[in-house]
Order: C-alpha cells, then structure tokens, then sequence
C-alpha cells in the first residue's frame, strides 16, 4: 500500500518537474556567457584608457618642451581618464562580475544534484534494518532525479527573479559607463572628445606646422609629412573606432542581461559574441599600432 | 546622466565651441604665420579640454559607483538564495546522519537484549 502511493506521488512529480525544469541550461549558458562578456568589456576598457592617457601624456610633454617658461606643475599634465576614474571601472566592473559569479553558482546544477543525492541518501537508510520503509530502490534513485529537479527550479526561479529584479540597475551602470565613453568625438565632455581633442587640436596642428617651416622646394620633405599627417589621420580615426566599439559592447552586456533576465535562448549569446569579437579588433588594432610605433624609432 | 557637474560640461563645451571657431578660421586662412598661431592657441586649448574632461570623467566614475551599489545589493539576496540552498542540502544530510547513527546504536544494542 505505502510502496503503491509512494510510487504514484513520486511519477506524478518527475511529470511535473518535466515540465518546469526546461530552462535550466539556457539559464546557466546565458549567465556564464555575461560573465565572458563583462570580462571582455573589462578588458576593452582598458586598453582604451590606457591609449587615451598615453596620447595625451605625450601631447602635454610636447606643449610643455614648447613652452618659455620654467615652472613644472603636476596640472600640466592631465589626464583624460584619472587613475582615480579607472580605479572605479576596474571596482565596478569586479561587483558585476562577482555578481555574475553569484548567479553562476546559484544556477550551478551541481548544487541540486548534491542536494539530489542526499535525498537517495536519506531514501537508502529510511529503506535501513530500523525504519524498514520499504522504498523500492527505483523510487529512492526516483527521490534523487526530483529532488535534484526541484532544487534546481527553486534556484532558477529564484535566478531569474534577481535578474529581472537588477536588470534596471544592471542597465545603469553599463549605460552611465556608455556615456561617460561618448557616442563620437564631438560628444562634449565624453572621453572619445577628449581623445578626438588630442588629436585634432595637437597632434595634426603640431605636423602642420612641420609642413608649413618646409621650403617649397623641398618635395620629398614635404611628401614625408603629408605621409605623417595621413598616418595620424588613420590612427586617430582607428582610436575612436575602439572607443565606439567599447560603447557598443557596454550596451551590448545591458542586453544580454536583459535577454538573460527574460529566458530567451541564445540572445545574451548573440551579443556577447560580439562583445568579444569587438575585444579581439581592438587588440589587433592596438598590436598593430605599437607594432608600428616601433617600426618608426630611429 | 546622473551625478554630472553642469558647470564643468559647460565648459567643456564652450572649450570645444572655441576650438571648432579656431579650427574654421585656420581653414579659411592662406597665411602661414597666422595658422601657426591659432595651431599654438589650439594646443593651448587642448590642454585645458583634457583637464576638464578629466574631471568630468572622474565624476562620472563616481555615478557609476553608485549605480553598481544597486547590482551589488543584488548579488547579497543571492548569496542569501546561495546559503539557503545550502543549508536545505545540510538539513536533508543532517536527518540521514541522525538515523544512520540511531541505526547503528540499535544495532550494537540488539544483541544485548
């Protein structure tokens, strides 16, 4: 009798685990792929900041050499992303990795296979000399697949309300970060206008003025400062391409939680993929341009 | 965007109207001494675009810090659903334990009855 009721309840449940335990591996997939993706962006950033202070460290050099006077101050040399900016990134970005972390591991079907197995456990000695429950051996292994499906529903459920939960503060963020990087050169106050700025105000006037101090006469010089000024043009646009790039992929983590949040397979997939194609262009990119610069040493 | 000065965006952009000024006059410019003078206002200006963008880049920073302060009380509920798990897993081994150890202090005692 007992054996005959047990065995219906514990069929009607795995039916009924059957039927909710569906998104599971979307979940998971989707969550470690944000994880991959916020690395990334983490990363892009990086690079930018550190391409956008270099030039601008060297435009300052430059103007100070230039300069008559002999006083030195540490505000001669601004930076268009302070250490004290970066710092924040860097501790922004960790908080939503270790979000991510936290969302990883409570979807991790490890854990509600662990709790699954305690639940056979617990079946084996109920069925023990004591209790003599009688558990036929297929209904404790049954105990173990619905308990392990339940835990892991009850996790997910829980997941996925977090996420839909943080998906506006989530946005946030990537999008205030968004900002502060610019939408193009002329996006007053964005650090692509500060790197747009270093380019158009310094580096290409200071090749003009190269030009201008030529004689006339002197083609071949001339010809090799136009090939300056075309390289800069090239270099400075290839700058701002990573800078929008970054943008992109900061937006692009808003929707792949947002895709996360809502349970749609392969969606946060989609963007992180690019996420992560855009950081493998930006450090081509960047390969190249150092690969260069050590090509042009004397 | 939140936490952002007015007073040093207004700056930045009238710092980058004056540069887009310069900028049209030097085009519009055949004389060369002219165009290496506005180059050197130029760089001039540049230096304090830096500056300011700077610092609007640093408090920009900070709004972000904020707005990750929310993420971050996310993932604490998560660590909490995280414990939570744990602990059902606890409890579910925790039982097995106390009847395995009944059962094996009944059977040291059968014999002895």
């Amino acid at each position: 009798m007992f054996g005959r009721g047990l065995r219906a309840a514990a069929a009607a449940a795995l039916l009924l685990v059957a039927g909710c335990a569906t998104p599971g591996p979307i979940l998971n997939e989707n969550v470690g792929a944000l994880r991959t993706g916020i690395g990334a962006a983490s990363q892009q950033s990086q690079i930018a900041f550190e391409a956008a202070n270099k030039l601008a460290r060297e435009q300052s050099v430059n103007a100070k050499v230039a300069d008559p006077k002999l006083t030195l101050n540490p505000e001669d040399f601004p930076l268009p992303a302070p250490p004290e900016g970066t710092a924040k990134w860097a501790q922004a970005f960790a908080i939503l990795d270790s979000y991510g972390a936290a969302l990883q591991s409570l979807v991790d079907p490890k854990r509600s296979q662990a709790g699954g197995d305690a639940l056979q456990e617990l079946g084996t000695t109920l069925n023990g000399p004591t209790l003599g429950a009688g558990i036929p051996p297929a209904l404790t292994a049954a105990f173990s697949t619905f308990g392990s499906a339940l835990l892991q529903a009850r996790s997910e459920t829980k997941a996925t309300a977090v996420m839909r939960e943080t998906d506006g503060a989530f946005n946030a963020v990537v999008g205030d970060m968004a900002k502060a990087i610019g939408a193009s050169g002329s996006d007053v106050g964005s650090l692509q206008n500060s790197v747009a700025s270093s380019w158009n105000n310094s580096v290409l006037t200071k090749v003009e003025d190269d030009y201008a101090a030529l004689q006339p006469t002197d083609q071949a010089g001339r010809r090799a400062v136009i090939q300056r000024y075309l390289d800069a043009m090239a270099a400075r646009d290839r700058q701002l391409a990573d800078l929008s790039q970054l943008r992109q992929s900061l937006l692009a983590l808003g929707e792949a939680h947002s895709a996360a949040a809502r349970g749609e397979p392969g969606d946060a997939l989609f963007w992180v993929k690019r996420v992560n194609s855009w950081l493998d262009e930006m450090k081509a990119r960047t390969t190249a341009v150092e690969a260069e610069e050590k090509e042009s040493l004397p | 965007m939140s936490g952002q000065n007015q007073d040093l965006l207004a700056l930045s952009r009238s710092l980058n109207a004056t540069a887009e000024a310069l900028q049209a006059r030097k085009r519009a410019s055949e004389d060369a001494a002219e165009r290496t003078q506005i180059n050197a206002q130029l760089r001039a200006i540049n230096q304090r675009i830096q500056a300011v963008n700077g610092l609007l880049f640093v408090q920009r920073s900070e709004a972000i810090s904020v707005a990750v302060a929310r993420v971050e009380e996310a993932q604490e509920d998560l660590g909490r659903a995280i414990a939570e798990a744990e602990r059902i897993n606890q409890v579910i081994n925790s039982v097995t334990g106390v009847l395995q150890l009944v059962d094996r202090a009944i059977a040291v005692a059968t014999p002895l009855v």
